[in-house]
């Protein structure tokens, strides 16, 4: 925002109230209005004052000809800003105006003005006049209610006095549970023990109900204000009174339990166990610019949140809360803006605080939780590019890999030579890491929610086809885990990159890739083409876009041992439930559904061309096939297609070698698609179906959710109707290249279905082979 | 003690009256809060200590050239760490005390006297407070004129004293224990009692 508008300055006793009314102001005016807070006292500003040096500091720093408005909120606030206005320089004074409006109302409105542009004057009427709409709004309800509670202040204060019941005192998830009934009444709280008044704790923050250390038969006074705030202390009071913290998110447990492991990559593994530890990663103290480090912090949020998804474990879901709580974020913006710290340190501090804070009360149940806030936490990094020591020490035997939830970065980085295999407690088998695991050919298992802790070393074997586990399984189930192990060896050596069928059918094996890895097994297994070779691995975790130069290089790396077959790239495919650090994609409530694939480097077309040119480069001396990932409709394409001609005239302009003409195609996983199949004709000259995403659309089922796992079946009828359209109406070479085609069952269905070309890791070349043979 | 103000302070006798503040207000800590808890947020006692206490540490820290220079540093310290109404208050008392300090080296009792006025009327402007309001001016007005009526330093440390005292039975018409109104009735102001201190350890420093 230009310098020529009005800045502001919050002063607050509250260093908390301050951040949250600054943030409500920019949602109100755009991230970029000018907001200084200046609250708290204390040398960490936790207490409760103010300070007029620091209010001289902000009114300083947000200097400009336009001015400056001082809110604040009150007594001493404004004995502190009137000291401010004589410390600083007397020119400086006559460009600040104090104002006298509501601190919140005031401060939104203000800041939409100042944003608009309006002089110092008029923002500072706008703030005065704040209130109005407000006591328009209630002036009839407060004349008949009961405003007896809030003294002074306009607004009715509900309080209650409660003993907590609960024998573990307010712990984790009754303190979750309050912070979902305070959010979801859309009142404001507050919890404080009785007999330290003084100690007010936000019943919307986690970490702040958790920093008062509440034990069983404490006596807490709970207030509330705000529209449903009467509901809500009810509520509140029902549950602290209750005792039983654990029986509502019980039935929740046990279902999750019975659930129990499901096969995810196939494969028989046998060896000792290890667990895997991400350690919170160390982050340099590095300043930079505030307004892109908040913007970073939020987007990073934002994916950390998606990331975790809104099915899983209960664990999963307290790492939610946690994100979500509002005084970590409140107190990570303020290191943002005070100590001008990026968005990864400010957040890593903030994190460590906390669960150093969590952690210093002693209570073995609370202490867990600081390894939950740290765990939580470290997703936000990594959604910042900050990746945790990568979980497997050197020099660990090659074992059994216990993960919760394991992340497709870490997946990626698996070698088969030391993870004999993989138990994950969450996860399903449509989740990215187990198609990498798939892929690699790793034997994994997941949604093992049952599976209790493990030491280290303990032995276990499990079978990824079947989806059992062993835990330290004696001789003889060993010895027949090996005898089955020898066969399904026997079975994947004998594997060719097509399969004629009795009736002289040829069906096509083509292999996916996301590596150079997997493509010299492709190459091995004798795969027909790389059918889909992501190119995500050419972003993860990286910080900054890799240049043209950069991706062509490591791609043509990574596809060189597969000269002389074709090889098809898919351009980028994120999206908020795969975020690329430097792609800033908005939170989403429903990322599946929102701006990913084609939609994301649609929107950011430079990096897009950047891709397609960094595409036919590699490409060069390959028969080379670009694929479009989740298009939806035809103009989209067209779209691409102009961005892809750009990129030839480009390379032809600066003479660079590269491969041309190349195909164009499109995933079809987006239903529209699958049903419009022939208005793309003209447009595509080969078209893969995606049948993971294409499940979960046409069945309307979450694919990382383990309730719905009976609708994550690409062999339901309605995918396979879909399928078969495609191939009939759609005109063009049609593969399969989701997980489907690699499962034996599907993979008969979908030949029946008229597919002649499957695409999958070159592992189930065998297995899905002889189904086919088998008919 | 009766030949106090009798000779000039340098700044070394200043400091010596700061650190005996400081001292003071700890040792008073939990009687401030539980008069502020009574009246106000409870929080008057740690505030001032969290001050003090910051001060003790820039002095340790630096030496100040002058009356006026330390009189300045002490302001600005209080300003800064305080947190509640008393840290722009006492900030700008001494504030206003080192600006009517100049240049002198050392302060006789004529230029204490127009110091801690100066101080004082600094207080009355922020606060926008006169005698009667239960604030800190009823304890440093009747001791600014002791002292400057020549009763000296115990004097005025005993006019503050009954000053402070003398604000139980009323009503508060500035801060938070305005809100009140007549339940503050019988309740010693606890600002008056820090600025009781604040006179007497300028009398024990001697």
């Amino acid at each position: 925002m230009p310098e020529g508008t009005v800045g502001l300055v919050l002063v607050s006793h509250s260093r908390t109230l301050a951040c949250s009314v600054a943030r409500l102001a920019r949602q109100m005016a755009g991230a970029e209005a000018r907001i200084a807070i200046a609250a708290g006292a204390g040398e960490d500003r936790s207490d409760l004052g103010t300070d007029a040096t620091e209010i001289a500091a902000a009114i300083e720093a947000l200097d400009s000809a336009a001015g400056t408005l001082v809110l604040m909120d009150l007594g001493s606030a404004i004995l502190s800003a009137g000291t401010a206005l004589e410390l600083i320089d007397p020119a400086m004074r006559e460009r600040v105006l104090l104002s006298a409006g509501p601190f919140v109302e005031g401060a939104l409105a203000a800041a939409v003005a100042a944003a608009a542009g309006s002089p110092l004057r008029e923002v500072r009427d706008e703030a005065l006049g704040a209130l109005a709409p407000k006591q328009a709004e209630l002036g009839e309800d407060v004349a008949a209610g009961d405003r007896s509670a809030g003294a002074g202040t306009g607004e009715a204060e509900w309080a209650r006095t409660v003993a907590i019941a609960d024998p573990a005192g307010l712990h984790l998830r009754p303190a979750a549970a309050i912070a979902r009934i305070v959010r979801a009444h859309g009142a404001s709280a507050a919890i404080s023990p009785l007999d330290r008044p003084e100690r007010i704790a936000n019943a919307a923050s986690l970490t702040a109900m958790l920093g008062l250390d509440l034990r069983s038969g404490a006596v807490v006074r709970v207030t509330a204000r705000g529209k449903g705030a009467a509901v809500a202390l009810e509520a509140i009071e029902r549950f602290l009174s209750r005792g039983a913290s654990g029986s509502e998110a019980e039935p929740e447990a046990r279902a999750e339990r019975k659930a129990g492991p499901v096969p995810v990559s196939p494969g028989i593994a046998i060896g000792p166990a290890f667990n895997l530890r991400i350690e919170f990663p160390k982050v340099p103290r590095s300043r930079g610019d505030p307004g892109a480090a908040k913007a970073a912090l939020a987007a990073a949020l934002a994916r950390a949140r998606n990331g975790i998804g809104s099915g899983g474990s209960a664990v999963l879901a307290l790492q939610r809360e946690l994100l979500d709580d509002p005084a970590l974020l409140e107190r990570a913006l303020s290191l943002v803006e005070e100590e001008k710290l990026e968005a990864a340190p400010a957040w890593a501090e903030t994190v460590e605080e906390a669960a150093a804070r969590i952690a210093a009360l002693g209570d073995p149940i609370l202490s867990a939780r600081a390894a939950d806030l740290k765990d939580a936490g470290r997703r936000v990094l990594a959604a910042l590019g900050v990746a945790g020591e990568g979980g497997l020490p050197a020099g660990m035997p090659p074992s059994i890999i216990i993960a919760e939830d394991l992340a497709p970065s870490l997946a990626a980085a698996f070698d088969p030579a030391h993870v004999l295999g993989v138990i994950d407690r969450a996860g399903g088998p449509t989740t990215h890491a187990a198609i990498l695991l798939r892929a690699r050919g790793i034997p994994a298992v997941a949604g093992a929610f049952s599976i209790g802790e493990v030491a280290d070393g303990t032995l276990f074997a499990i079978d990824g086809a079947s989806g059992r586990t062993w835990r330290a399984p004696d001789a003889e189930t060993c010895a027949m885990l090996e005898a089955e192990r020898a066969v399904e060896r026997e079975r994947n050596a004998t594997v060719a990159g097509t399969v004629s069928l009795a009736d002289g059918t040829v069906i096509e094996l083509w292999a996916n890739a996301g590596g150079r890895d997997e493509v010299v097994a492709a190459r091995r297994a004798d795969a027909r083409g790389i059918g889909l070779l992501r190119s995500e691995f050419l972003f993860l975790e990286r910080a900054l876009p890799p240049s043209e130069e950069e991706q062509a290089q490591e791609l043509g790396a990574v596809i060189e041992p597969m000269r002389g077959r074709p090889v098809i790239l898919r351009t980028l495919d994120a999206g908020a439930d795969k975020p690329i650090p430097f792609l800033p994609i908005a939170q989403e409530a429903n990322p599946f559904l929102g701006v990913r694939g084609i939609r994301a480097t649609l929107a950011h077309p430079e990096l897009f061309a950047t891709q397609l040119r960094a595409f036919l480069r590699a490409g060069c001396g390959h028969e080379l096939g670009i694929m479009l990932p989740m298009v939806t409709e035809p103009a989209e394409v067209a779209a691409a297609r102009d961005l892809l001609a750009a990129a030839h005239g480009d390379l032809v302009s600066a003479r660079v070698p590269h491969a041309w003409p190349v195909l164009l195609g499109i995933m079809v996983e987006v239903p529209a698609a699958a049903w419009r199949i022939a208005a793309f004709r003209d447009l595509c000259d080969f078209y893969s179906i995606g049948t993971n995403d294409l499940t979960q659309y046409v069945l309307a089922a979450d694919r990382g959710n383990p309730r719905l796992a009976r609708f994550h079946d690409a062999g339901n009828e309605a995918v396979i109707a879909l399928c078969r359209r495609v191939a009939a109406e759609g005109g063009r070479p049609t593969s399969v290249c989701g997980e489907a085609a690699g499962e034996p069952r599907i993979a008969r269905s979908l030949v029946a279905a008229g597919i002649r070309r499957l695409s999958m890791a070159p592992a189930l070349f065998g297995p899905v082979g002889e189904a086919l043979r088998a008919g | 003690m009766d030949d106090d103000g009798a000779r000039g302070r340098d700044t070394g006798a200043l400091i010596a009256w700061m650190r005996r503040l400081a001292a003071t207000i700890r040792t008073h800590e939990a009687e401030l809060t539980a008069l502020d808890a009574a009246i106000g947020d409870g929080d008057h006692g740690a505030n001032l200590a969290r001050g003090f206490n910051k001060v003790e540490q820039k002095l340790d820290a630096e030496m100040p050239a002058t009356p006026a220079a330390l009189l300045r540093l002490v302001g600005m310290t209080l300003i800064g760490s305080v947190g509640g109404a008393a840290g722009p208050l006492y900030g700008t008392f001494f504030l206003e005390a080192g600006k009517a300090a100049g240049s002198a080296a050392e302060l006789d009792e004529a230029g204490l006297v127009r110091c801690l006025a100066a101080g004082l009327a600094g207080v009355k402007a922020r606060g926008k407070a006169e005698p009667g309001d239960k604030t800190m001016v009823d304890a440093l007005t009747p001791a600014i004129e002791a002292l400057g009526s020549r009763g000296g330093l115990a004097e005025a440390g005993r006019a503050a004293r009954a000053g402070a005292q003398a604000t139980a039975p009323l009503i508060a018409r500035k801060g938070r224990a305005s809100y009140l109104g007549e339940r503050a009735i019988g309740h010693v102001d606890p600002g008056a009692m820090s600025s009781v201190l604040l006179i007497e350890s300028l009398a024990e420093a001697g």
